[in-house]
């Protein structure tokens, strides 16, 4: 066996296939033409060793097995952001891929009841996975990756508990493994399918491909941790996917007429019509929970900005629906709950794109449904579920403030010019304690359009007392040399250290830099995410393009009225940008005062316990 | 006389009121005015027999100074087209007296070729005038014709503000049928970036408005920045709009080429000296914050009685030269480190002193 391959049990079958499989007909590796899948149960493992090069470059590796056993409709579980959401980049290989699963899911017809399907696969593995544990984490891959993966260990037994732990972690996975993304909140679009942006891109499969190779070395969390690994998410430029995705859609939305060409990747649409056909469903979304509409009404009209105050609005929005919630009957809680749930998030999804800082609470909420004990009453089970949530606001972000604010006001020292962008929580509360210690410090609050966040911030802060100056971002190479230090909200921080929070952090940061003065970024740690990513464009969020053209307070100034729709002439409003980590010179999150260089280290080895995930 | 002291107090209250940067061409018209302003004081200055190219040079040099004391912070917007036609004047004038002073000697008794004499003096001084102005009118198209050789097709370019070169610039290469598309920044909080953009999407070129802040954002995907600017200093540094410094930076940092378009009223002799503050001016803080919004914090002080609330708003940016890839000029690309040479061909350096700055 080619010893490089060994540790690369990789369960996302698409991030290996972008890695290995190139265009079909380049199949220049010998192998049996037939499925080796097929054969796995059956065949010993020398010959699925040899069979693995040639499955690698097939035109259909993810042949799922004819169904003689319950897991083999799990299987197409797995694959669902393939069936449902084709690659578009990678039309050879993965597509076709793709297309065989969605042949034969089809042809099962398993497609629509995905959603039934996660809960109870968990009571279907639960027994086995015990048994599996002992099946080191080169087998716990999707059905594809078990083609390319030497099964080594114990040919027939050894795919079956793949494909189970494989579905197994689908399920818990598939679900939350779409949600963090920035500007996508699959999670429910698996299930649900009703949102928009679920399925893979290449670049997201093979930054996760070398990242999850490096994972080879411990095995027993290596399980846990593969399903972590997040899904590429949907890419706006494939049309077939989006019409799909829009006949699923609750809300129908009429696409921005004049789309700047290089975000055809990222949704834009009216907003106007938005808020109109939300309204007018709101007696048709029978689905949605009251407290859920209200807070996607919130989102859609900017009421709650910040990653913090959107996530804790979401999570106790679920609450009061998990509160009313009652099992019907012939379901078990655990199943019917995440689809709800899902239904929930396609619903706020289609008002405003999740944060990354959402996702991460989503995981962590299905995570727990999903390890509810069997034994539980739904009372009980609803009590639970509500203490977990009070208990995750609670301690990841509410006591996570407080840790941030205590390590983070021993570097303000008297006499310090702090400089803030835009409005972010933890900063905030940073400088008043500060100020309540008794530090003499002035802060400098820039400010940018179109949101103009710091002009709140500014309010709060003077009315406590403190020397504030304002500025527009323009002027930061006017004022920064007088600034000391540089302290900057974040939206998330990822795994190579960028910073993706509100757009303008990045040039403030930049001259910062230019200028020799530190920047400080405060971030509570369930912010974090194992995404990478290398500029603002590829994942991102667009914002309503009208309010470039009007300008708060200035009336006089009205160059573009009418003129946005004029077909040479776009206006962007881009929402988030991505600041490189060279930047940066600390993150100050719970887990202390940490370089760029850990997060990905908090995010793999502290998360886990300390997440429940 | 009297006509031309109003004419100089026409235009030293047109520059104190600002009222000269209303409209594309804010540094043209100043300079064009600046320049026909003084034509009409030579023309109408009453050259005594002897010492007539000095009587000139002092006659131009109080006009001088009065309109630098009428702009005295801002040199960005006047004083380099101030001081190009102020300059040039007086190298024709030395020219002529220098060869007239041998002269003078012998010829003292030839009143009637002196007064032919001062009237050629004039004249040569009124016709060089004359030439700057042509200059000042035609250096756009000269600029612009150097497009095509930037701009080449699917480029994408990134340009702040509004600079009317630059939008020449841009339509000739449009012209010639490149293809590309611009990013504008809006530049705040002037927000002339808007302006530009529809102006060019007129004109048939894939235009974009982004917001200041998304400059770093999108700067990845774009292959060159073009800008006008204020003026261009000694040493290749350059005064823009406010701003431009964090768009410099981020081309730096993205590899992207910071192209500067200048015309020749907008070079200035000073090298700069903590630019920021002193070639610098600062705008109305109600551009900023409306004050209904903030009537609360306002007021509010603390205990040594200063304001708690500052709002800064300066008007310009200074770009050091090493942030700056090329200069194009209507006599063609130039390198920062040889802006120093284009000076000396506008200006002597006995001038200099004009920028002695009046603390009146």
């Amino acid at each position: 066996m080619d010893p490089r391959r060994a540790p690369r049990t990789v369960s996302d079958p698409k991030v290996r296939k972008v890695g290995f499989f190139t265009d079909p007909p380049d199949r220049s590796l010998p192998g049996p033409p037939d499925h080796p899948i097929s054969s796995f149960p059956t065949s010993p493992p020398s010959t699925v060793d040899n069979s693995l090069p040639s499955a690698g470059n097939s035109l259909s590796p993810v042949m799922i097995p004819p169904p003689r056993h319950s897991y083999s409709i799990l299987s197409p579980l797995r694959r669902d952001p393939a069936e449902f959401f084709p690659l578009p980049a990678s039309p050879t290989a993965s597509t076709s891929f793709s297309d065989d699963v969605a042949s034969t899911m089809k042809g099962r017809g398993v497609a629509a009841a995905s959603s039934s399907l996660p809960g109870g696969l968990l009571f279907d593995i639960a027994a086995i996975k015990s048994a599996a544990s002992s099946v080191p984490a080169s087998g716990l891959t999707t059905v594809s990756a078990v083609n390319n993966l030497p099964i080594e260990k114990g040919g027939g037994r050894g795919v079956l508990f793949k494909k189970l732990n494989e579905l197994r972690k689908a399920t818990a996975k598939a679900e939350d493994g779409k949600t963090p993304a920035a500007a996508s909140g699959a999670a429910a679009s698996v299930k649900s399918g009703k949102s928009l942006k679920p399925p893979p891109s290449e670049k997201n499969d093979s930054a996760a491909l070398a990242a999850l190779e490096k994972k080879a070395g411990d095995r027993p969390p290596e399980k846990d941790r593969k399903k972590e690994f997040p899904q590429p998410r949907m890419q706006f430029d494939d049309k077939s996917r989006v019409e799909k995705a829009k006949r699923r859609a609750v809300v129908k939305q009429t696409e921005a007429r004049n789309r700047v060409e290089l975000f055809r990747h990222l949704p834009q649409y009216e907003r106007g019509t938005q808020r109109t056909e939300l309204q007018s469903k709101f007696f048709e979304l029978d689905p949605v929970h009251p407290a859920v509409y209200k807070v996607g009404l919130q989102y859609l009209y900017g009421d709650i900005c910040g990653s913090n105050a959107r996530c804790i609005a979401m999570l106790q929005a679920f609450q009061e629906a998990i509160k009313d919630y009652s099992t019907p009957s012939e379901k078990t809680l655990a199943r019917d709950l995440t689809a709800k749930i899902g239904s929930y998030l396609s619903f706020l999804i289609e008002c405003r794109p999740l944060s990354i800082s959402m996702g991460n609470a989503i995981r962590f909420l299905k995570n727990r449904i999903a390890k509810l004990p069997l034994t539980l009453s739904e009372l009980e089970a609803k009590a639970t579920l509500r203490s977990d949530i009070d208990r995750f606001i609670n301690e990841k972000i509410i006591l996570a403030d407080k840790v941030i604010v205590k390590h983070a006001v021993t570097k303000i020292s008297d006499g310090d010019v702090l400089l803030t962008y835009g409005s972010p929580s933890a900063v905030e509360m940073v400088l008043l304690h500060a100020h309540e210690l008794g530090k003499q410090f002035r802060v400098v609050v820039v400010d940018s359009r179109p949101k103009l966040e710091g002009q709140l911030l500014l309010h709060r802060l003077v009315g406590k007392g403190i020397n504030c100056t304002y500025t527009h971002v323009n002027a930061i190479s006017y004022i920064m040399h007088e600034v000391t230090r540089v302290f900057l909200g974040a939206s998330s921080v990822l795994s190579n250290g960028t910073v993706y929070s509100k757009v303008g952090t990045a040039c403030v940061a930049m001259v910062a830099h230019a200028f020799r003065v530190p920047v400080l970024v405060c971030c509570e740690a369930y912010k974090f995410h194992e995404r990478v990513q290398l500029d603002s464009l590829c994942s991102n969020e667009l914002g309503d393009p009208d309010v470039i053209s009007k300008i708060h307070g200035r009336e006089d100034i009205n160059f573009l009225d009418g003129s946005t729709n004029s077909e040479n002439l776009q206006l962007l409003n881009l929402i988030y940008d991505a600041t490189p980590s060279d930047y940066i010179s600390m993150i100050i999150t719970d887990y202390g005062m940490v370089p760029p260089t850990s997060v990905p280290v908090i995010v793999r080895d502290y998360r886990r316990e300390h997440l429940w995930i | 006389m009297p006509g031309t002291h109003t004419l100089v107090n026409e235009l030293v209250t047109k520059l104190k009121k600002r009222l000269v940067q209303r409209g594309w061409r804010v540094h043209r018209e100043t300079a064009l005015l600046t320049a026909e302003l003084l034509r009409s004081v030579i023309s109408q200055l009453k050259v005594p027999a002897t010492n007539q190219a000095e009587t000139l040079i002092d006659a131009v040099k109080s006009v001088g100074k009065l309109l630098v004391a009428a702009n005295p912070v801002g040199p960005p917007s006047r004083s380099p087209s101030l001081h190009a036609i102020l300059d040039r004047t007086p190298d024709s004038e030395r020219a002529h007296h220098s060869s007239r002073a041998g002269d003078s000697f012998e010829g003292k008794g030839k009143s009637a070729d002196r007064n032919a004499e001062s009237w050629k003096l004039k004249h040569d001084v009124i016709r060089a005038v004359n030439e700057l102005i042509e200059d000042i009118n035609s250096c756009h198209e000269q600029i612009a014709e150097q497009s095509v050789e930037l701009i080449h097709q699917n480029e994408s370019l990134l340009t702040f503000g509004r600079s009317r070169t630059v939008r020449e610039f841009l339509c000739a290469a449009k012209e010639k049928r490149r293809s590309f598309r611009v990013f504008v920044a809006e530049g705040a909080p002037k927000y002339q970036g808007h302006a530009l953009a529809k102006d060019l999407g007129a004109r048939g070129i894939q235009t974009t408005v982004i917001t200041d802040s998304a400059v770093f954002a999108m700067i990845s995907r774009v292959n060159m920045v073009v800008v006008g600017v204020h003026a261009v200093m000694a040493n290749g540094g350059v005064i823009g709009p406010v701003g431009l410094n964090m768009v410099a930076l981020a081309a730096r940092k993205h590899a992207v080429p910071f192209v500067v378009v200048a015309g020749p009223h907008k070079l200035c002799p000073l090298y700069p000296q903590n630019p920021h503050v002193l070639l610098n001016e600062m705008r109305c803080p109600s551009e900023l914050l409306q004050d209904g919004e903030f009537s609360d914090c306002m007021g509010v002080c603390n205990g040594s009685g200063n304001p708690l609330l500052n709002v800064v708003n300066p008007a310009f940016d200074y770009v050091p030269p090493e942030l700056v890839s090329l200069f194009i000029t209507d006599i063609g690309g130039y390198n920062p480190s040889f802006v120093h040479r284009l000076i000396s061909d506008h200006y002597s350096a006995d001038d200099l002193d004009l920028q002695k700055r009046t603390t009146s």
